[in-house]
């Protein structure tokens, strides 16, 4: 089956190049025509009887068939000339292409994994915060030490927020607006998820309808953006590939874009 | 038990060994793959909780590399990962000898009742 349909392209391709070639060709011996249509006119109207049509002599101008001819020739070869050019140019952008898919899917399974990890560290903070806050009430001796730990957990939750936002900012172009969507709702919903009790003490509402938003999102992620790379491929190093460096657009793995990715966060967030 | 962390994700490490240490276990983690072989090689842990994706030299080279020295089966090895890996490269994983795979984003009671079924 793969074979018939490889076969079916290729005699569609060389199809397409005769195609070309034919139609280069008849442009350019149009166009030429143009130009030299006056001179074969005026050579066929001088004609000598002492000048066959196809003889090259002193005092003989080129006769009307002759300069057809030439003409003929020169635009074969620079209908095959600008064919190959043509030819050579989508071979390029084709690699261009293929390149920048490939880049695309790699800053995907970048952004996802990002997204995961940020998550693993919302429910692990959050699920503490849970379990500390009922200590904070019950344990009075320890309540300043409980009390910072529920805190330091609160900055990560606020801190893991921006952290999404910055993925969902830098690499909204290879998510899916629905993904986008719901992440942001996610992040609105632990935003407004802290509230104050009648002790005047913040905590996490619904913890369990996090994690299921999380569960649930991840879901998505998998049902949108299904594991299609070999781990070889996945964890590949661009030094084993040497050739991918003579590339005008330079084929990137994932440590390249995860290194690039932290150093603009980090940026970001200095300049913050 | 002695378990080792070897992941990127400083909040993550920092949790768990909050977690962890808290609850009775003896949690060491380092931020990439290279400590991380090196104190694979140096100690003995009951767990390792390997990252895949880490900058430099990630989890699949740590695996590379304790599988060329006859490492793997030395401790049991637990991918903790938020990668895209097909489950048949996991199950190809799973057969050279790491012991099993709990995909990010987890619960941490899940993640403890993961690690008290392998004390058991």
């Amino acid at each position: 089956m793969t074979s018939a349909t490889n076969s079916t392209r290729s005699y569609d391709q060389i199809m397409n190049s005769i195609v070309m070639i034919v139609l280069s060709t008849t442009m350019v011996f149009l166009v030429q025509s143009l130009y030299f249509g006056n001179q074969t006119l005026a050579a066929s109207s001088n004609a000598n009887n002492d000048c066959p049509v196809f003889s090259i002599k002193y005092g003989c101008d080129l006769s009307a068939w002759f300069h057809l001819i030439i003409d003929g020739l020169i635009a074969a070869f620079l209908g095959v000339f600008f064919h190959h050019l043509a030819h050579k140019q989508g071979l390029k952008l084709k690699k261009i292409v293929e390149e920048h898919d490939a880049m695309k899917k790699r800053r995907r399974e970048f952004a996802i994994q990002s997204l995961k990890n940020h998550f693993t560290t919302l429910l692990f903070s959050m699920s503490l915060i849970n379990k500390l806050e009922p200590m904070y009430a019950s344990d009075t001796k320890n309540r300043d030490n409980i009390k910072d730990q529920i805190n330091r957990n609160y900055e990560i939750v606020s801190r893991v927020i921006n952290d999404i936002k910055n993925v969902l900012l830098f690499l909204n172009d290879v998510l899916e607006p629905q993904t986008i969507n719901d992440v942001n709702q996610l992040c609105q919903t632990i935003d407004q998820g802290y509230v104050k009790d009648e002790n005047k003490q913040l905590r996490v509402i619904d913890y369990t309808e996090t994690k299921n938003k999380i569960k649930g999102l991840c879901k998505t992620f998998d049902e949108l953006h299904p594991a299609v790379v070999p781990i070889q491929e996945l964890f590949q190093h661009t030094s084993s590939n040497p050739s991918s460096n003579n590339h005008t657009l330079k084929k990137l793995n994932y440590q390249d874009i995860a290194l690039y990715c932290r150093r603009l966060f980090k940026k970001l967030d200095s300049s913050k | 038990m002695k378990i080792l962390g070897i992941d990127d994700n400083t909040d993550i490490n920092e949790l768990l060994d909050t977690v962890l240490n808290g609850s009775g276990h003896e949690f060491i983690y380092v931020k990439n793959g290279t400590e991380g072989l090196k104190f694979i090689r140096e100690k003995k842990f009951d767990i390792v909780l390997l990252d895949l994706a880490m900058p430099e030299f990630s989890g699949f080279d740590v695996i590379n590399s304790l599988l060329k020295e006859g490492l793997l089966t030395k401790q049991k090895i637990i991918l903790f990962t938020a990668s895209s890996v097909l489950d048949s490269d996991i199950e190809g994983l799973i057969k050279k000898g790491i012991h099993s795979c709990i995909r990010k984003p987890v619960d941490l009671d899940f993640l403890l009742e993961k690690l008290e079924q392998l004390q058991v």
